[in-house]
């Protein structure tokens, strides 16, 4: 008699919980027409119609270039929106995709035809979560925009050069048959260039990841973000392992949602 | 059967903008609805319409020729509704300007629309202490009506993690009202 008792109030709850969320939300509406200014609104962000000759001649370039790393329409659809977040135009061929064991990981490059590379787990490329895609994509973008600054690629040149000036210095005695005494003071030499070139171009990298973390926050939200993250770290066995001039997924969390707290807290890592 | 419809599709996803722009027409006044019915904010739906339409331009040499233009749209325009409402949490309407929303919509009294939005408040509140998924299968179960096969084809889930959220959710929301209601009248019979 108590067990229907219990199961009939249970269902009465669950009635008035649907009753009042249907509340909340409302009937269905009737349909909402937009003023036409809306539609030249839209219209001024399609971008202009492709002619007919492009468009034969982009097809051709495709059919030429097509390699066996076709990007999953789910990825797409991921990469458009966050290319919509970011207000920027949607070019899914800077864009590819592979599959590996591992960690899901992107990677970007200035040289070549796909400058952002994403690299997802071959076994695990159904539950790789929205949140995580999302968050990779918006860093592989926002690191390509900050890569291709100016003031970012003329010091990094700067600093890369350094390092042929260290091997010039080292071959200097040698070239020049100057006294052995030279031998030691060039060799140290050239290893201070080398490590002050390496460490102040790990500095300068990292320092360029921390403003790509900040676009990615601007972009999806801090909420999005630091679920993101989370579940990247939860993925990784070793979160706070970071390679040279990267941020280990401690730190982006530390710096992202302002807390080391674990996922299962979610409610007090997620910015309301 | 190539219907018109089709063709509008095979022409926008050309490029070309006259026929995206009579999709727009043909479309855009029940996608807005939906929208509203989601977020309750005319701006934000509109925010929402104009984002799904540009994602759907970007999407449409993807779209599956033959197959129906409004579902996949609609397809599109939940997930970046629930996109777009996930980071607008931190900016909720206030309640003066949820009274006048409710007014526009509406023709009770102002106590009752008091009332009213007082109600929504809660549940808005309760719906906030949920995590995103449960938030986003709620928000397409109630707000769009949609069946659990078809919240799963909108967020990519299988069917059972739908179903399981969803009670959960479900679960979840039934505590914190229940909370919140004891909270309250215990405020007011300390108040009288």
């Amino acid at each position: 008699m108590n067990e229907r008792d219990s199961i009939e109030k249970e269902e009465r709850e669950r009635q008035s919980l649907d009753d009042r969320l249907r509340a909340y939300y409302g009937p269905a509406l009737q349909e909402q027409p937009l003023p036409s200014s809306s539609w030249l609104r839209l219209r001024s962000q399609l971008g202009s119609p492709r002619s007919p000759r492009r468009q034969f001649r982009r097809r051709w370039l495709l059919h030429r270039f097509r390699g066996r790393r076709t990007v999953p329409a789910f990825i797409q659809d991921a990469f458009s929106r966050v290319t919509y977040e970011a207000r920027l135009p949607y070019t899914s061929s800077i864009l590819s995709c592979s599959f590996k064991s591992g960690v899901p990981l992107v990677r970007v490059f200035l040289l070549g035809r796909h400058k952002i590379r994403l690299i997802l787990p071959s076994d695990l490329t159904q539950s790789v979560e929205p949140s995580e895609l999302e968050v990779l994509l918006a860093t592989g973008l926002a690191r390509y925009l900050c890569m291709r600054r100016p003031a970012y690629a003329a010091s990094r040149l700067l600093l890369s050069s350094l390092i042929p000036l260290a091997c010039i210095i080292l071959l200097l005695p040698w070239l020049y048959a100057l006294p052995y005494y030279t031998y030691p003071i060039a060799i140290v030499l050239s290893l201070l260039l080398c490590a002050a070139a390496l460490w102040l171009l790990h500095k300068q990298r990292r320092r360029m990841a921390i403003q790509a973390d900040n676009l990615m926050v601007q972009w999806l939200g801090r909420g999005r973000a630091c679920e993101g993250l989370h579940a990247l770290a939860n993925r990784t066995g070793t979160p706070s392992r970071s390679h040279w001039g990267e941020l280990s997924l401690e730190e982006r969390i530390a710096r992202v949602c302002g807390t080391r707290v674990s996922i299962e807290h979610e409610r007090l890592t997620l910015a309301r | 059967m190539i219907t018109c419809e089709d063709d509008l599709v095979a022409q926008a996803a050309h490029g070309d903008p006259e026929a995206f722009r009579r999709l727009w027409e043909a479309h855009h006044a029940f996608a807005m609805a939906a929208a509203l019915r989601l977020c309750h904010h005319r701006l934000l739906a509109e925010e929402i319409t104009q984002g799904a339409f540009l994602l759907a331009w970007r999407g449409l040499p993807r779209f599956q020729k033959g197959s129906p233009f409004r579902p996949w749209l609609m397809r599109i325009l939940y997930r970046h509704a629930l996109d777009v409402m996930e980071k607008q949490r931190a900016h909720p309407i206030s309640l003066d300007e949820a009274i006048e929303l409710e007014s526009q919509y509406s023709s009770h009294s102002h106590i009752d629309l008091q009332e009213q939005v007082a109600q929504r408040e809660e549940i808005r509140q309760a719906l906030a202490m949920l995590n995103s998924e449960q938030r986003r299968v709620i928000a397409l179960r109630y707000g769009a009506d949609l069946t659990e096969a078809d919240i799963a084809q909108v967020l990519g889930w299988p069917v059972g993690t739908v179903k399981s959220r969803l009670n959960r959710a479900r679960d979840r929301l039934r505590v914190l009202l229940m909370d919140e209601r004891g909270e309250s009248s215990n405020e007011r019979a300390g108040f009288y």
